[in-house]
């Protein structure tokens, strides 16, 4: 019996290991290998080209956008949701984690509907000379939405978890709502708000489909990092694609070096 | 003088009936219980009190004033939550100033303070820690230290024993009653057991069904029950449909049930003599529990189970035999009302009332 | 006692812990803007359209087939992941070996990695030069820009849900009821078939549903390894993007419409098993 078992966990063990070696491993190790095997040198000279620090800045940028929107919105959205009761809680947990669930390109899509011209809207955008389509606030708009549950997520059930006695005796002591919220309830939260922070930016800053529909592709002005990636490809400069895909892959290795740090507190 | 005195109070939550027409007053200094089954309404009391809570309709008074628009934090209370509710993420000695910090009392003042409170709670030495590096008493103590610390002049406390192991609980409960007499507050407690409010309350309020069910002192309240919830609630009783068998008691026949407590029972051994042998009934013991001070003894007294008890002084008894039980106070339910029977042969006697 | 803190008074009265009504207007008046008038657009777009029109759209042949690259792909790439998600979680719950860990924090990597990366990745690994695509040929087996590489690029995207659904779940399971089992004379995979499976299940069936849900709707790693070829590995997504690249704005709203109906009908059949199988826990 024992013996067998052993057998059988091996065997599962190299199934495991053999899948991912393909599906995450390999992929990852080709793009390195590939962006390297034309030299060092063209390596840097695609990561420094101009639109790549310029598609790196607007991605920066979307990133902070979606980070910091979604921090307001996460903190307020898990502080009302878990410490008080009222109609129509369940409607809005509902509807923050709608956008889980539409498919990117349909997000771009409804953006495009709501702010393109043949929207109700877009008059008067037009007069105030505001414009969201093919232009960065349309791409950091489509990146909120897509991340927009992200913060949330990671809070309400740490608060719900700690329950509001600490906050009850603090306000019995009266003590205000912000250092309520400073001094008793964020030290609670706060790992599980980084790791929010973290898996937020990491959807932002690979954001593809929704930014895709709504970013025009305006080379240098309204690229974000995937979206150069998938450029330069289109123009059949690989080594190109594949270092700047390096990028990326650092960025994502990061990311959940970051995450597991995080999840472990 | 009352201190706190809640004027019909009604409470619901959605279609759940929390609290119905409450009224009582609390005297100054006095330490109270709300006593009641989990689910009667006493925790939903005591968070209006606080101001955790606001009722439908009624009155609260404190120290004279309705304080019904007043939140809590402004009302003079100190409040012991359930689990303590000690600020995680703060030292003891963090813990205990918080409220000083709030009313702006000077630095050196705050530390003084709260060096007196850890010594008051014997924690001396303890403030640097936190709350997880502290045992279950322990942390009690803290949340009971952090409520007095700005003076309330009346504290309130949900379940102070309950998240604590019964060893713990019974010192913390001489010590709980000693610490708030000698600091003369006014506190009210809310607990589920009733020995923990016979042993450590002046007076009882019992609720049930977010009803007021009886107030009284410890002693009234179970000697003299107004009420079957009350009846039923205190002792541990023996619940029949009749007293038939019984020697000695009138006949009453409208009642639903009969309660014996068996400290209103006695039992005496054949040989024993004794003066109220005919009074007695005979009966066989089926069981003997031995309980330390005490054996607890139950007899079948023809068709009922009685429980009683014998002390160790006296000569134990055996299962199978023989023996006298002598009871001397019935308790008959009706609806929600009480009558007590005693037995009249025994009425008037010095020994046993 | 329950605690019924905060429940709304008839009077709206002050609540003890603050900033009900603050969170609560930021709370609403965020959701409006980035969720709800959005969402709301499409309801409206999409009510301009008369009912033949949004028929004839969603039935043409070519839309027909786009639906249907996408269901099936997405069905077979999340039944893969569903097997694949136990194996793995089972492997990363009850056994120890070296770089266990470093499995363990791998899985999250189609999170982290942008989809066009891993798009791009997967394409030229599996064309006929490619390390995987030559490999394969030799078998006789293309894969890039067929369904077969749809499908693996959507095994890549849907790898953490199915093992991080069934991880937590096999984790609290004991270990006894195996070892009961065991006593009992069974066999391993009569055990998991009996005791393991039925325990499992809900958890896999939401790992799956969601994984189902985001392969359906997958744009950025799908494009680049399906070669978009009409009537052959057309997805939906893509059949959006390029009507929306016509400006046919109809068209492209009336295939959404229906997408959308679809991952909700998908959520829902989800959410009446996982309430069932909560159900019958208690």
């Amino acid at each position: 019996m024992r013996k067998e078992n052993k057998l059988v966990k091996w065997i599962m063990i190299s199934i495991c290991a053999l899948f991912l070696f393909v599906m995450l491993v390999l992929p990852l190790g080709y793009i390195i290998y590939t962006s390297l095997s034309d030299g060092v040198k063209s390596f840097i000279s695609s990561v420094t080209d101009e639109y790549t620090i310029k598609a790196m800045k607007l991605t920066i940028i979307t990133t902070l956008w979606a980070v910091g929107i979604n921090t307001v919105f996460g903190l307020c959205a898990s502080w009302c949701l878990t410490r008080f009761d009222f109609k129509g809680k369940k409607v809005i947990s509902a509807l923050i984690d709608l956008p889980l669930t539409i498919s990117p390109v349909i997000a771009g899509l409804v953006f495009l509907l709501t702010y393109g011209r043949q929207s109700v809207l877009y008059p008067l955008l037009e007069k105030f000379g505001i414009s969201i389509i093919f232009a960065v606030p349309g791409v950091i708009i489509a990146t909120i939405f897509v991340t927009f549950p992200y913060i949330s997520r990671e809070i309400i059930p740490v608060l719900n978890s700690i329950g509001t006695d600490e906050e009850e005796a603090a306000a019995l002591m009266g003590m205000n709502g912000f250092e309520i919220f400073r001094k008793i309830t964020f030290p609670h939260i706060r790992w599980a708000f980084l790791f929010g922070v973290v898996l937020c930016s990491a959807r932002a800053m690979g954001e593809f489909g929704a930014v895709s529909v709504l970013s025009g592709h305006l080379k240098g002005l309204t690229n974000t990092l995937p979206l150069h990636v998938e450029m330069l490809y289109q123009g059949y400069d690989f080594t190109g694609a594949f270092a700047v895909s390096s990028l990326l892959i650092l960025m994502a290795v990061v990311i959940l070096i970051l995450r597991n740090i995080l999840e472990k507190k | 003088m009352d201190y706190v005195t809640l004027k019909n109070i009604n409470k619901t939550y959605g279609s759940y009936q929390a609290s119905t027409d409450v009224n009582f007053s609390i005297e100054k200094g006095k330490l109270v219980a709300l006593l009641g089954p989990s689910g009667s309404g006493k925790t939903t009391i005591l968070r209006m009190i606080a101001g955790l809570e606001k009722q439908d309709s009624g009155d609260i008074i404190i120290d004279g004033k309705v304080v019904n628009d007043l939140p809590g934090s402004k009302r003079g209370i100190g409040f012991v939550f359930q689990n303590y509710a000690l600020f995680r993420y703060m030292t003891v000695a963090e813990n205990i100033a918080t409220g000083l910090k709030i009313q702006k009392v000077p630095k050196k003042q705050i530390k003084e303070k709260v060096e007196e409170l850890l010594e008051l709670v014997s924690l001396k030495g303890l403030g640097d820690r936190y709350p997880s590096q502290l045992s279950g008493g322990q942390r009690q103590r803290v949340a009971f230290a952090r409520a007095i610390a700005p003076n309330p002049q009346l504290l309130l406390l949900d379940e102070p024993f309950a998240a604590i192991d019964a060893k713990v609980r019974q010192e913390l409960r001489s010590w709980l009653k000693e610490m708030i007499t000698n600091l003369g507050i006014t506190s009210i407690f809310v607990t589920h057991d009733q020995d923990e409010a016979i042993e450590v309350s002046d007076e009882i309020i019992l609720t049930n069904k977010g009803r007021i069910e009886q107030i009284g002192s410890p002693s009234d309240i179970y000697a003299n029950p107004r009420t079957s919830f009350t009846a039923n609630f205190f002792g541990h009783n023996a619940v029949f449909k009749d007293y038939k068998g019984l020697r000695s008691f009138e006949q009453v026949d409208d009642f639903d049930e009969v309660l014996i407590r068996p400290e209103f029972v006695r039992i005496y051994k054949e040989n024993e003599s004794q003066q109220f042998a005919a009074t007695s009934s005979p009966g066989k013991v089926v069981n003997v529990v031995f309980r330390g001070d005490y054996s607890e003894i139950t007899v079948k007294v023809g068709d009922k189970v009685i429980v009683g008890s014998r002390s160790m002084g006296e000569t134990p008894v055996s299962v199978g035999e023989d023996v006298y039980v002598l009871v001397y106070r019935l308790i008959l339910t009706k609806d929600n009302d009480v009558s007590i029977l005693d037995n009249y042969v025994l009425l008037g006697d010095e020994v046993f009332m | 006692m329950v605690s019924l803190t905060g429940y709304m008074n008839k009077k709206g009265q002050k609540r003890v812990i603050p900033g009900f009504g603050l969170t609560l207007g930021i709370t609403i008046s965020m959701l409006g803007i980035i969720v709800l008038i959005p969402l709301c657009s499409l309801v409206i777009y999409t009510a301009k359209l008369s009912p033949k029109q949004f028929i004839d759209i969603i039935t043409g042949k070519r839309v027909l087939y786009a639906y249907w690259v996408s269901f099936s792909t997405a069905f077979v790439a999340s039944l893969i992941n569903a097997v694949m998600g136990v194996i793995m979680a089972w492997v990363l719950v009850k056994y120890e070996f070296p770089g266990k860990k470093i499995m363990d924090g791998m899985i999250e990597l189609p999170f982290a990695l942008p989809t066009a990366v891993a798009g791009i990745a997967l394409t030229h690994l599996t064309t006929t030069d490619g390390w995987i695509g030559s490999l394969a040929d030799k078998a006789g087996i293309k894969i890039a820009y067929t369904k077969t590489g749809i499908i693996f690029a959507l095994v890549f995207v849907g790898i953490p849900f199915v093992v991080r659904s069934v991880q937590p779940v096999l984790t609290k399971m004991d270990n006894s009821y195996e070892e009961a089992m065991e006593i009992l004379g069974a066999t391993p995979f009569r055990t998991f078939r009996k005791v393991i499976f039925p325990e499992i299940f809900p958890a896999l069936f939401g790992g799956f549903t969601m994984a189902f849900a985001r392969c359906l709707g997958e744009y950025g790693s799908v494009v680049f390894i399906a070669g978009n070829k009409p009537f052959e590995t057309e997805i939906a997504p893509l059949m959006i993007m390029s009507k929306l690249q016509e400006f046919d704005y109809t068209a492209a709203t009336s295939i959404a419409l229906l997408m959308l109906i679809t991952a909700f009908v998908i959520l829902m059949i989800n959410s009446v098993i996982q309430y069932k199988a909560a159900k019958k826990a208690k």
